[in-house]
C-alpha cells in the first residue's frame, strides 16, 4: 500500500479515537419527575443533560405543552445545580388531551424538549383547547454551536456510530474487492481461472470477516443498552449474522477443496452468489421490513439528525480510515497467501 | 428446447426407476410431519403453522437435494457434457428439482392437515397459500440445486450442501414464513404482496445467477 | 510479536475481568447507564481497537514466519 495512504489511514483512525471522545454532547433534556398530573398545581422536576440550569438560571423558562397546540407556562420554584430545575405548573380543568410535552428554555441550551408519558386524573378534554396566557419562543443554541446531537435513549452512545457502523462499510468495500476479483477469476480469457486474481478475493474476503465479527460484536453490545436484548429481531442484525455465515461457508467451500484451479473457480462462483445474497440482505431486505435501526419506523434514531454536521466531521473520517485499514490488512493478507502458495508449490517441486 | 425437455424427461425417468429414493423422501416427510405432531399435538396460531411447515420445507428439500447431482454417475455426467449445453442441464435440473421440492411440500401439507386438523387454517386465503408453497418450493429448489451443484464439484459429496445451503436460504425461508403467515391469517393479496414480491425476486436471483454461473462451474 | 500479543490478550481479558462486577446482572445495567452511557462507547471503543490489534498481530506473525521459512 502507498505509504500516504497509510499516513492517512493512521491520521484519520487517531482522529477518530480523539474526537469521537472529545467533542460535548448537545444539551439535552433527560426526563421529568412527574408521573401523574391533576387540574391545579402540580409540581415536578425536569431534568437537562449537559445542561446549564444554575448559570443561566435567569433566562430559564419552562413549559408544559398539551397535544403540541397548547402551551402552559410554568414557574421555576429553585435550580438545584445545572441540571436539575424544580418548577410547578398550573392547570385548568379543561384541556385538549393528555398528550404532555415538557420544554425547558434558557440562552445557553436553547430549546431542550422531554417526551415522557405522563398519566391524567380529573381532566375533562375537549379537543382543540388553546390557552392564551402563555407563550414561548424557540431559543437559538448559542454558545453550543458544536456538539453532537442529543437523542433521548441513545444519549453519549451516539459516539458509537464512529466505532460501529464505519465495521460494517469497511466490511462492504472488502467484499465488493472480493466480488470483483471472483468475477475476474471466471472471465479469465484461457479458461482456466486466474490463481492471482482468485487469491485477492479470498485475502479481501478473508479480512471483510473480521470486520463483519467486530460489526457484530459492537451492534449486540450497543443493542444491549439502547434496546435492551444482546440480539433483538431487526432484519439488519439478522441480515448481517446471515452474511456472516454465508462468508465462513466460503471458507469452509475453500479449504475443503484441495485442487487449486477447481478450488477457484467453485469458490468464485460462491462468492458471486454471497454477494448477491448480501446486498439483498443489507441493502434491500431492511428497507421492506420493520426494524429498530434508524431510517425506520418506529425507532427513536438518527433519522432527524442522519446528516448531522457535527457527526458528519467525525463519521466521515472514521469511514475513510477504518476502510483504508482494511485495504491495508487485506494487501498484508494477500502477501501472506502468495507466500503460503509459493512455498505449498517448492514443497511439491522438492517430492516431485 | 428439445434438449431441454429431453433432459428433463430423463430426470424424471430416473427419479421413477430409482423408486427406493423417491419413497426414502416421502418417509422423512411423513416421519418430519409426525414427529412435529408427536411434540406439538395441537398448533395454536398461523405463525406457528407456518413456522413448521417451512421448517419441514426445508429439511425436506435438502434431503431431496443431496442427490441432485450424485445420482448420476461420472460417466454419465461426462456424457451429458459432450451432448449437452451446460445451460440446459441447469435448466432441466432446476426446474425438475424446483417441480420435486413443490409436490414434497403439497404432500407435507396434505399429512399436516391429516395431524393436525384443519382449524387453524381454516379462514385461510387458500390461493395465497398454494401460492406460496409454489414460490417458497421453487425458491428452495432452484437454490438448492445450485448449491448441490456447488458441493458436487468440490468434490466433498454431501455434508457441505447443509453448510453452503443453509446461510443461503435462510431470507427465503424468513420470507416464506411470513407469507404463509399472512396468507394463514387471511390477509388480502395486496397486503402481501410486498413478501410476493421478494418471493419473486429470490426465486429470479438464485435461478438468473445458476443460469449465468453453472458453465463456469462445469467446465473442467 | 508472539510476546506482544500474549500481553495483549492478557490485558485484555484482565480489562473483562476487572469489569466482572459490572457485568453481574442486577448492578450491570446502572453501570453502564450511568454519565450518558458514555461506558458503552468505551467498551465498544475498546472491541474494535482490541480486534484488530489481535488481527494485525496475528497477520503479522503469519508473514514472519513464512519469510523466515523463505530465506
Amino acid at each position: 500500500m502507498n505509504l500516504w495512504l497509510k499516513i492517512i489511514c493512521i491520521a484519520c483512525l487517531i482522529y477518530t479515537a480523539v474526537f469521537s471522545f472529545w467533542h460535548p454532547m448537545a444539551p439535552g433534556g433527560l426526563e421529568v419527575s412527574a408521573k401523574s398530573f391533576h387540574p391545579g398545581r402540580n409540581e415536578f422536576s425536569f431534568t437537562g443533560y449537559g445542561s446549564h440550569f444554575l448559570q443561566e438560571k435567569q433566562s430559564m423558562q419552562v413549559f408544559v405543552t398539551v397535544d403540541s397546540s397548547a402551551v402552559y407556562c410554568a414557574d421555576i420554584l429553585s435550580v438545584t445545580d445545572e441540571a436539575h430545575a424544580i418548577v410547578s405548573v398550573f392547570l385548568p380543568d379543561t384541556l385538549s388531551s393528555n398528550q404532555f410535552g415538557f420544554l425547558a428554555n434558557n440562552n445557553i441550551d436553547g430549546t431542550l424538549l422531554v417526551e415522557a408519558p405522563v398519566g391524567s386524573e380529573g381532566f375533562t378534554f375537549i379537543e382543540g383547547t388553546k390557552n392564551d396566557s402563555c407563550h414561548y419562543e424557540v431559543k437559538q443554541e448559542e454558545h453550543m454551536g458544536f456538539g453532537y446531537p442529543f437523542q433521548p435513549i441513545i444519549i453519549e452512545s451516539i459516539r458509537n456510530l464512529m466505532w460501529h457502523v464505519p465495521m460494517w462499510f469497511t466490511m462492504f468495500a472488502l467484499m465488493i474487492i472480493s466480488f470483483i476479483f471472483s468475477l475476474r477469476t471466471l472471465s479469465n480469457k484461457s479458461g482456466t481461472p486466474d490463481l492471482n486474481f482468485d487469491r485477492k478475493a479470498a485475502a479481501s474476503a478473508g479480512t471483510g470477516l473480521v470486520f463483519c465479527i467486530l460489526g457484530l460484536i459492537t451492534g449486540s453490545i450497543w443493542a444491549r443498552f439502547t434496546w435492551g436484548a444482546w440480539w433483538t429481531n431487526d432484519p439488519q442484525l439478522n441480515g448481517a449474522m446471515v452474511v456472516f455465515m454465508v462468508y465462513v461457508a466460503y471458507f469452509i467451500l475453500r479449504n475443503s477443496t484441495p485442487d487449486h484451479d477447481k478450488r477457484s473457480r467453485i469458490s468464485a462462483i460462491f462468492n458471486i452468489f454471497a454477494f448477491a445474497l448480501m446486498v439483498v440482505l443489507l441493502m434491500v431486505m431492511p428497507r421492506f421490513a420493520e426494524g429498530l435501526h434508524p431510517g425506520k419506523s418506529g425507532n427513536p434514531a438518527f433519522s432527524k439528525y442522519d446528516l448531522d454536521s457535527s457527526l458528519r466531521t467525525v463519521f466521515y473520517p472514521a469511514v475513510l480510515g477504518f476502510v483504508l485499514l482494511g485495504y491495508w490488512f487485506y494487501k498484508i493478507n494477500e502477501k501472506i497467501r502468495i507466500l503460503e502458495d509459493q512455498q505449498e508449490e517448492n514443497h511439491h517441486d522438492e517430492k516431485s | 428446447m428439445s434438449v431441454f425437455s429431453a433432459l428433463f424427461v430423463k430426470e424424471v425417468r430416473l427419479e421413477l426407476r430409482q423408486k427406493h429414493t423417491l419413497a426414502g423422501i416421502f418417509m422423512y416427510v411423513l416421519a418430519t410431519v409426525f414427529v412435529c405432531y408427536l411434540s406439538f399435538e395441537k398448533i395454536e396460531t398461523p405463525r406457528t403453522w407456518g413456522a413448521l411447515m417451512w421448517v419441514t420445507g426445508v429439511f425436506t428439500a435438502f434431503n431431496a437435494m443431496q442427490k441432485a447431482f450424485s445420482s448420476d454417475g461420472n460417466g454419465t455426467q461426462l456424457y451429458l457434457y459432450s451432448l449437452a449445453h451446460p445451460r440446459h442441464i441447469i435448466l432441466a435440473k432446476s426446474m425438475y428439482n424446483a417441480l420435486l421440492v413443490a409436490v414434497l411440500n403439497v404432500i407435507s401439507l396434505a399429512f399436516f392437515l391429516l395431524f393436525f386438523g384443519g382449524e387453524v387454517i381454516a379462514s385461510a386465503d387458500f390461493g395465497q397459500l398454494i401460492l406460496g408453497l409454489f414460490l417458497g418450493s421453487t425458491g428452495l429448489g432452484l437454490a438448492l440445486t445450485f448449491v448441490a451443484s456447488l458441493a458436487y464439484k468440490s468434490g466433498t459429496g454431501v455434508g457441505l450442501v447443509a453448510i453452503l445451503g443453509f446461510p443461503v436460504i435462510i431470507p427465503l425461508l424468513i420470507t416464506i414464513v411470513r407469507h404463509t403467515t399472512f396468507a394463514i391469517e387471511g390477509m388480502s393479496y395486496l397486503q402481501n404482496s410486498l413478501n410476493l414480491l421478494i418471493l419473486v425476486v429470490l426465486n429470479l436471483l438464485s435461478f438468473v445467477l445458476a443460469f449465468i454461473l453453472f458453465p463456469y462451474l462445469w467446465r473442467e | 510479536m508472539m510476546k506482544n500479543l500474549n500481553r495483549t490478550i492478557l490485558t485484555s481479558l484482565l480489562f473483562m475481568l476487572s469489569m466482572t462486577p459490572a457485568f453481574a446482572q442486577d448492578g450491570m445495567e446502572e453501570y453502564f447507564y450511568e454519565s450518558g452511557k458514555i461506558k458503552v462507547v468505551v467498551v465498544v471503543a475498546f472491541v474494535v481497537m482490541v480486534g484488530l490489534i489481535i488481527y494485525a498481530l496475528s497477520l503479522g506473525r503469519r508473514l514472519k514466519k513464512l519469510e523466515e521459512k523463505k530465506s
